[in-house]
């Protein structure tokens, strides 16, 4: 029973996904659709079990202290401020709204006369603002664009108008809105984005793009110094298949620098060829073989043919 | 072919021309003939690399006489099951160009509704105004279908002769005679006629894995040697004498992944190798329920050998989904424990030379298999043996030598000659109808292959 159960399961399910690629029905595919987001749920909850595995691996070396135990503990640490600022605290006490916009009773006679309508804007230095297809911020605008506000201000044409308010950084709310002006109609756009918190906030992504992403970045930078080791083996001429090896290489390369045009114009071509008859040929042979071992070895598992995953040889 | 023909003559402007203005019923210009055709069959979805899944509608239409003006498409969506008649409508009142609100709300004519100007607010396409959505916005007639993407239920559409206004999506007019369509449901199709190859090469395989299994109960089945394979119970030999770790790298990709999956089967092998021969194996995943299944399938491995109490669950780690991080990782375990033995099998990318090199530094005996095309050249020049593509998924049969799974891989067999075959005989047909050769130039492979 422990084995065929899940043997069984295994089966209905193999085969439904099979029968649903033929299957164009939309009754199917939004089965289908809630089957793969179970399965994502599935995926996801076993992020808690990797977390827990971490520790479970991670912990006894540095109590034992194992060598290099002091990078587990960077590993812990980092992990835990990573779970930490990735989660959304605001919602613990509640959000405001980034901004709001105020209209202004009475039309501005002036404005009206120059066929202008005003934006007043109440917001810190740091907050950028667009404004249809202004760009800016209350440093660059105007002091005074009426008696009725005392408040920095831009004129602009009258008709639909979208606002949006945000910091310059990533990481903080954005306030958006469209309002319908009319000529001297004036409003106040008060805007203070907040900061946020959890997978796209302010602190996970400042840690993310200056802490993670350059040392991924290195780590990238690497692998030119991998490759040339690894060719620098790969390309000596033991036996026959390696000189044919280490002679395609060279027109290759070649052909790809300017002095490969410059020693013969043919040089090129003859890369193409290589590239184009002899390895596309040898590729698609491979990816065949590869597609056709896919499909035997999913037959497998659909059928329970294979069952060494669940204890048993077959 | 399920297709509807729907012809319209529409007749409505110049009756209301002769109440109006008698004098111009003579002038007026001859009605327009509206051909509408709706298509819902398979042939026509599957030709343009739509699903027939019962969410699209294929509408087109000409005009007699023919007519240059814009065609707005607009959709509405009846109750289940009404059936209404193609017609003619009216969209403006006479002379106007706002759209009316009898037109925009036809289900409720006797409430209150505003009327819509088109000329200063855009109509683009997905818009809703009133009852109806914008579906499409032509010049001129529309031989070539518009393929509407519905859900099920039942609609109809209006087609709006209109004149473009000077900013986009916006229309200064709607000129002629507007018509409605018949009320339409999308059909869907239970078997997707363009992936029958697919299923022909499903029913081979399968009809070959019969036969190959009655057969491999008579007599033994050749599967050629696996170098790659072989070595592996003697690099864990080798580990044994060394008193170091096996490590097993399970790739980068997800559990869904196939080639994820092949090297889950292959390490519940190399797991009862390694209790056999009392030896550490250390599996690193990249992603969490990668580690799940893989600490389950190395436990059963363990069993297997009969040596449960020898398993330790914290040797199967998950390290990190972040590709060069895991990699990273991976690389600072060779470094500090210095396996005897490497393991990568299953799907790799920009990683694999990363991991293979430092693993060539250690000294360690490198065994790899990946279906990664591009990864091959990092494997083959960095470790000692490679399985190529189809190898990494015939491993386990391999391992294993169980008569079923020797038999799906002789069925795989007989699947590679089919395509063999076919490989061939398409291309001298396409040499011949490239000479121009009749009968082949009336063919296309797309007639016969998805």
């Amino acid at each position: 029973m422990k084995k065929t159960l899940p043997v069984a399961f295994g089966m209905f399910v193999g085969c439904y996904m099979v029968a649903e690629y033929f299957i164009p029905h939309h009754a199917v595919r939004d089965l289908s659709a809630h089957v793969l987001e179970w399965g994502g749920v599935v995926a996801a909850s076993a992020y808690v079990i990797g977390g827990i595995n971490l520790v479970q691996v991670t912990w006894p070396k540095i109590r034992r202290r194992e060598p290099d135990w002091g990078f587990k503990v960077v590993l812990l640490g980092s992990a835990l401020v990573m779970a930490l600022v990735g989660l959304p605290w605001r919602s613990l006490y509640g959000t405001h709204e980034p901004g709001y916009l105020d209209p202004l009773p009475g039309p501005d006679l002036a404005a009206q006369k120059n066929n202008k309508a005003i934006v007043f804007v109440d917001a810190p230095d740091d907050v950028v603002l667009t404004l249809g297809s202004i760009t800016t911020s209350t440093k660059h605008m105007l002091a005074s664009c009426s008696q009725r506000s005392p408040l920095p201000c831009v004129f602009v044409d009258p008709g639909e108008l979208s606002l949006k308010a945000g910091r310059s950084v990533v990481g903080y709310d954005t306030f958006e809105k469209k309002v319908n002006l009319a000529a001297g109609d004036m409003v106040t756009l008060a805007a203070n984005p907040g900061m946020r918190w959890g997978a796209d906030g302010r602190f996970r992504t400042w840690i993310y793009d200056h802490v993670f992403a350059p040392c991924n970045a290195t780590m990238f930078a690497l692998l030119a110094f991998f490759v040339a080791s690894a060719a620098f083996r790969a390309f000596r001429a033991r036996n026959v298949e390696a000189a044919l090896l280490l002679g395609s290489a060279i027109i290759v390369l070649l052909a790809q620098a300017p002095i490969g045009r410059w020693l013969t114009t043919s040089l090129p071509h003859l890369s193409d060829w290589i590239l184009d008859i002899l390895s596309n040929g040898s590729r698609r042979a491979i990816i065949m073989g590869a597609a056709v071992g896919a499909i035997a070895t999913g037959l497998r598992v659909i059928l329970g043919i294979e069952r060494s995953h669940l204890g048993g040889d077959s | 072919m399920k297709r509807i023909l729907v012809t319209l003559v529409v007749l409505g402007g110049v009756a209301r021309a002769e109440e109006i203005h008698p004098e111009i019923v003579e002038k007026a210009p001859k009605s327009t003939q509206w051909m509408v055709e709706m298509l819902f069959d398979q042939g026509f979805f599957s030709g343009r690399g739509v699903e027939p899944d019962g969410r699209h509608i294929g509408i087109s239409w000409t005009r007699d006489p023919a007519v240059p003006t814009p065609v707005l498409v607009l959709r509405s969506q009846l109750p289940d099951g009404t059936d209404v008649k193609g017609r003619s409508i009216r969209v403006v009142d006479q002379g106007g160009t706002v759209l009316i609100p009898r037109f925009l709300y036809p289900s409720t004519p006797k409430v209150y509704h505003s009327a819509y100007d088109p000329s200063v607010n855009p109509l683009p396409v997905g818009t809703k105004i009133g009852e109806w959505t914008v579906v499409a916005s032509v010049d001129g007639d529309a031989p070539d279908p518009i393929v509407d993407e519905v859900d099920p239920g039942t609609y109809v559409y209006a087609l709006v002769p209109a004149v473009r206004g000077t900013r986009p999506d916006t229309y200064t007019g709607f000129p002629g005679d507007a018509v409605v369509t018949w009320s339409v449901s999308p059909h869907a199709a239970w078997f997707n006629r363009r992936r029958w190859f697919h299923l022909a090469l499903i029913a081979i395989i399968a009809g070959s894995l019969f036969g190959f299994t009655w057969l491999a109960k008579r007599k033994e089945l050749f599967v050629r040697r696996l170098a790659g394979v072989d070595a592996i119970e003697d690099a864990v030999g080798r580990s044994t004498e060394m008193g170091r770790p096996v490590l097993y790298v399970t790739g980068v990709e997800e559990t869904q992944d196939i080639q994820t999956i092949a090297s889950l089967l292959i390490l519940g092998h190399v797991a009862k190798i390694a209790a056999e021969y009392d030896t550490d194996i250390r599996v690193a995943n990249a992603f969490p329920l990668t580690m799940v299944i893989a600490e389950e399938v190395v436990r059963q491995g363990y069993a297997n050998a009969g040596r449960a109490d020898a398993h330790r669950p914290e040797n199967v780690m998950f390290i990190t989904s972040e590709q060069f991080a895991f990699a990273a990782g991976v690389n600072g375990m060779i470094l500090r424990e210095r396996p005897a033995t490497n393991i990568y099998f299953g799907r790799f990318y920009a990683e694999s030379l990363m991991l293979a090199e430092t693993g060539f530094l250690t000294g360690a005996v490198q065994i790899a298999g990946t279906g990664e095309l591009t990864q091959l050249p990092f494997f083959i020049s960095a470790c000692d043996f490679t399985l190529l593509g189809e190898e990494l998924f015939a491993c386990s049969a391999y391992l294993t030598r169980e008569p079923n799974q020797l038999a799906l891989l002789k069925a795989g067999d007989v699947m590679k000659v089919v395509i063999a075959v076919l490989v061939v005989g398409f291309t001298v047909c396409a040499t011949l109808a490239a000479d121009n050769l009749y009968p082949f130039t009336r063919f296309s492979i797309e007639d016969v292959l998805p």
